[in-house]
């Protein structure tokens, strides 16, 4: 009898052993993803991850949960940051600004992917099929080298948006050309020959307070927002903001032409709504879709709302064109804008790497690749955005790919928080009237910014 | 005797918690300041002695942050006092439903920063903040009260001002309670001015009372992050970029843990320094030999 | 004729008074009001001030997830570290209270400054410990965290309520040959009961409305409220007024109805227990 007992618990035992053993071999993993908050691109990523579940549990035989976890762009370098120094495995996969490349790899918190896109055909191919400036800009650290730590999660860079329905408007065409004496410029053709001093009569011919103004660009202090904008005028007007052998700041970023570059750009402040030297992404976004505004000079990511019925009053009213150009004294017209974007970084302390690679490869896939496209997202991979296919998809698509070839990304040095600090410190307080001179403005941001790379032993 | 013996083991686990969980942590702090150490960037903190201090002596922005922040507690605390006092000496008066009223109005103190930040962020809008909307249909102009750089630091010191102006307002309605009646009484027998009276009666009974609330609102002035860190993250610019916000900054954006430590032992002297003067200046309760 | 200028003079006062209140309180109404408000009421303009309410920014915010969790962390960080703080504290405060202890003034000086520093002070070593520690984002080390938080507080107070106790029926005890420990339990803590409550009401307020360690040392399982709220704020849509809204009047309502318990005890509490009435 005990034995009889005995044998029954031995084999319940056994079999309780063996389905704890099968349910083992289905292994579950959660992944987690810190992301930008109120960024549609990141948001995107996360709302396709339900696809990546889908795959994983046909194809690679476990099953996964994505988590997403939001920090607004404000905060998110300092939350992604302190899980590196903390040595916290709180996130798997971060989607890291590309200018944080230096820094989060000369602590050695993500790692170095190289091995990992030898290896792997699928993400080999997908880098080669990169331009390479989106390859600088999203995955090398330091500048020039070979060394890679991050895969682009989304490409970005600089458009205008405008609102075609006036421009259109043979009452506003007859108007403007009577006042100014030439015509409003309609086609996306038009606008790829515009200058700023032209564009410029544009948006003052629109600025029509209180209920209409004809422009809106980022001006605030938080995170990189005026910082950008400001860059891009910089290189547009043909300056520069840094030598890239010597790192001088001193005389590159202070340069006459930069000033009166700094200077015309907060002078544009008087074609646009109140509150308008403290617009961030979010509000230039808001004032576009909200008809506020004729034109808005943001992000090619954002189209997703502004394109958007339920939350845009103009969805269907918008174009997107490239931004003006400076005209150099030989007569070409100059237009280098600040690329936007993030990579993919893995994580050093993600007890899931090996998931984590499985995602990025996932995310490189053409069909992966094709339905973000189609969900909104801008994907760098060449086979899919230099498509005609593509370019038509979304109404800001081929201004996104026009503006890739000129654009320019800044610093990845590891100190790039405490130089993006000084000068969105000196910029906004040029812009907010705490500072009357845009020459002193850029002088004391060169100052600043050198004593920082002196310190770091970066000045040569 | 036995309660001698137990008395140790009674205070004994506070202090070794206290000890553990923060003594030993702000005494490290004091140690790093000696060091160049990046805990982001890792590797072995080097010994560089006072240069930390140093460079924090010598950069010019350390001492506009100083100015920035002593100008935020000087408008925050003057204003509380003044406006605390007033309220004061209203509600000491007869005013029926004072029981009802007075909890409404203590609210803002015990709000957390945080939310009041955020939410003030809301109020203060230019376009759709509900201020902007009675100042636009009153007078017909908006002012942008986060963006303008001359206009950041007086809405933040309003916040402050609303969250705290109720706290100088209690200390002062117990300070007046103190006053004993009689006093009054014969003040109002011997026909004494108003000044008199508050001058030689209500004044010296709460003098000590004040003292006290001035110095506590200094001391949490000078530590005010949430308000700001919500509302304008130091800007536009640095109008208001206070110390503890450069702080924050040097620490946990930049990195740079060893001149942050320098700049948190700063701090914590001048916190040190402010207790000391607050338990000087406790009243002794009268239980007390 | 004296008497109907009195009236006149009461009157305003009166007035002056509802107005007053109104403008403290107001902030919070609007947000509270806002909570309860449709989007587009949110953003209208002239402002509503009368609408229909609606529960569908808080259905909303459930629904955008990371509601329930900074909800539930806040509540169970604050109760358990007010509570970890109480039990180790009060051993102490009786023995200061009640004993000869050398350095007791330093103790309670030490004590104090503590809590005076900065937050932004304290949270360097806090980071860098819990790093070696390996507890940042742990739930353990949060509540610990703000245990540490609470002693100064708690010490003070309690300190100062067994001050007011009447010495008598302890030495009594103690002379008829009870042990410390007896006297705590069966003759101070039963005289102690509503200040304990104040002071555990006090304390659960300050730790829910603490910001900055919970920011630099949570991760989204330890994340408590504050620190959502300020993460929270913006989605693709612009800021989330919906949400915010939302979160932080469920956030504040508890502090309001604390207030009129904590009404007689508000100075006390506010000064450390270093004014007494």
């Amino acid at each position: 009898m005990t034995r009889k007992l005995f044998g029954l618990v031995l084999i319940l035992a056994l079999m309780l052993g063996l389905a704890v053993s099968v349910d083992a071999q289905k292994k579950h993993v959660t992944l987690s993803i810190l992301g930008i908050g109120g960024w549609t691109p990141s948001e995107l990523a996360v709302k396709m991850a339900p696809l990546f579940s889908e795959y994983a549990e046909k194809n690679l035989g476990y099953t996964v949960d994505i988590v997403g976890d939001w920090a607004p762009f404000t905060s998110l370098y300092e939350k992604a940051a302190s899980a590196f120094a903390a040595k916290s495995d709180a996130y798997d996969i971060i989607i890291s600004d590309s200018q944080w490349l230096g820094a989060f790899a000369e602590g050695g918190h993500i790692i170095q992917l190289n091995e990992i896109i030898e290896s792997e055909p699928l993400l080999k191919k997908a880098v080669e099929d990169m331009y390479e400036t989106h390859r600088a800009a999203y995955m090398t650290y330091p500048d020039g080298s070979d060394k890679w730590w991050g895969l682009p999660q989304e490409g970005d860079d600089l458009v205008l948006y405008v609102r075609k329905d006036l421009l259109n408007d043979p009452k506003e065409q007859t108007a403007f050309k009577e006042k100014y004496g030439f015509d409003l410029p309609t086609t996306y053709e038009d606008f790829a020959e515009l200058d700023w001093e032209t564009f410029e009569k544009v948006i003052e011919f629109f600025t029509r307070p209180p209920h209409l103004y004809g422009f809106a660009g980022e001006y605030a202090k938080e995170y990189d927002f005026i910082s950008d904008h400001v860059m891009s005028m910089f290189w547009t007007w043909g300056g520069d903001i840094i030598d890239v052998k010597t790192n001088r700041v001193q005389g590159i970023l202070n340069s006459d032409v930069n000033n009166e570059a700094l200077e015309y750009y907060v002078d544009l402040l008087k074609y646009q709504p109140p509150g308008a030297v403290s617009f961030g992404i979010d509000q230039v976004i808001n004032a576009m879709a909200q008809g506020q505004v004729f034109s808005a000079l943001t992000w090619a990511a954002v189209g997703a709302p502004i394109f958007d019925p339920n939350l845009s009053r103009v969805a269907d009213d918008v174009m997107v064109v490239q931004p003006p150009g400076k005209r150099m004294p030989d007569g070409t017209l100059n237009r280098i804008y600040c690329l936007g974007g993030q990579p993919w970084v893995i994580s050093a302390y993600s007890k899931h790497k090996k998931e984590a690679i499985d995602f990025l490869k996932w995310w490189y896939l053409p069909e992966t690749q094709w339905e973000f496209a189609r969900r909104g997202g801008n994907p760098v991979v060449r086979s899919v955005i230099d498509t005609k296919e593509f370019q038509e998809m979304n109404p800001w698509n081929k201004a996104y790919v026009d503006m890739i070839h000129t654009g320019r990304d800044f610093w990845h040095l590891p100190c790039y928080a405490e130089l993006l600090l000084i000068q969105q410190e000196e910029w906004t307080a040029y812009a907010s009237g705490a500072n009357k001179d845009a020459k002193t403005a850029n002088d004391s941001v060169a100052r600043r910014q050198e004593l920082v790379l002196m310190r770091e032993g970066l000045l040569k | 005797m036995f309660s001698q013996r137990i008395k140790w083991w009674f205070i004994t686990p506070m202090l070794v918690f206290l000890f553990l969980w923060n003594v030993l942590p702000l005494l490290w702090v004091v140690g790093l300041s000696f060091y160049n150490y990046s805990v982001l960037k890792g590797g072995t903190p080097r010994f560089v002695g006072f240069l930390n201090y140093l460079l924090l002596h010598m950069d010019p922005y350390m001492w506009e942050r100083f100015r920035t922040t002593f100008l935020f507690v000087l408008l925050a605390v003057a204003l509380e006092l003044v406006i605390g006092f007033v309220l004061g000496f209203f509600f000491n008066q007869k005013i029926k439903g004072k029981k009802y009223m007075l909890p409404l109005i203590f609210v803002p103190m015990i709000v957390a920063p945080v939310a009041a930040g955020v939410f003030f962020r809301f109020i203060y809008d230019p376009h759709w903040g509900i201020i902007n909307y009675f100042l636009n249909t009153l007078f017909g102009f908006r002012l942008e009260f986060l963006e303008d750089a001359a206009l950041a630091m007086p809405a933040v010191v309003a916040v402050d001002v609303w969250m705290w102006s109720p706290f100088m307002m209690l200390m002062c309605l117990a300070g007046l309670q103190a006053v004993p009646k009689h006093l009054y009484e014969a003040a109002e027998i011997d026909r004494l001015s108003w000044w008199t009276q508050f001058r030689y009666i209500v004044l010296p009974h709460i003098k000590p009372v004040l003292v006290l609330a001035v110095l506590l609102r200094t001391i949490d002035a000078f530590k005010i992050f949430d308000i700001i860190f919500v509302m304008t993250g130091g800007g536009p610019g640095s109008a208001t970029e206070v110390l503890p916000m450069t702080l924050y900054r040097n620490a946990f954006l930049f990195w740079r843990t060893g001149s942050a430590s320098a700049l948190a032992v700063v701090l914590l002297l001048i916190a040190v320094a402010f207790t000391s003067l607050y338990l000087l200046l406790i009243p002794r309760p009268r239980t007390e030999g | 004729m004296s008497a109907t200028k009195q009236a006149k003079k009461s009157r305003l006062r009166q007035i002056i008074a509802v107005v007053i209140t109104f403008g403290y309180f107001s902030p919070i109404l609007w947000l509270i009001m806002t909570a309860f408000k449709k989007r587009i009421d949110i953003f209208a303009i002239p402002p509503k001030f009368f609408f229909v309410p609606t529960l569908d920014n808080f259905r909303y915010s459930v629904g955008r997830g990371m509601f329930w969790g900074p909800l539930i962390n806040s509540l169970v960080m604050s109760v358990l570290a007010v509570c970890l703080a109480i039990v180790i504290t009060i051993f102490a405060a009786y023995a200061i209270s009640r004993f000869r202890v050398p350095a007791s003034k330093f103790i309670m000086f030490l004590v104090l400054s503590l809590r005076m520093m900065p937050p932004a002070v304290v949270v360097i070593p806090m980071f860098l410990m819990y790093r070696l520690l390996g507890m940042v984002n742990t739930h353990v080390g949060m509540v610990l965290l703000y245990t540490m938080f609470s002693i100064p507080f708690t010490l003070w107070m309690l300190k100062g309520f067994i001050d007011e106790l009447p010495r008598q029926f302890d030495d009594a005890a103690l002379a008829d040959g009870a042990n410390p420990l007896q006297v705590l339990k069966d003759i101070i803590l039963p005289q102690l009961g509503p200040a304990l409550a104040t002071v555990i009401i006090f304390n659960m307020i300050f730790v829910w409305n603490e910001f900055l360690f919970s920011y630099i040392l949570t991760g989204p399982e330890t994340r408590t409220m504050p620190v959502q709220i300020a993460m929270g704020i913006y989605t693709d849509k612009g800021v989330d007024w919906e949400y915010v809204s939302a979160l932080s009047t469920i956030y504040v309502l508890p502090v309001l109805a604390a207030i009129y318990v904590l009404q007689n005890n508000l100075l006390r509490g506010m000064t450390f227990g270093t004014i007494r009435r």
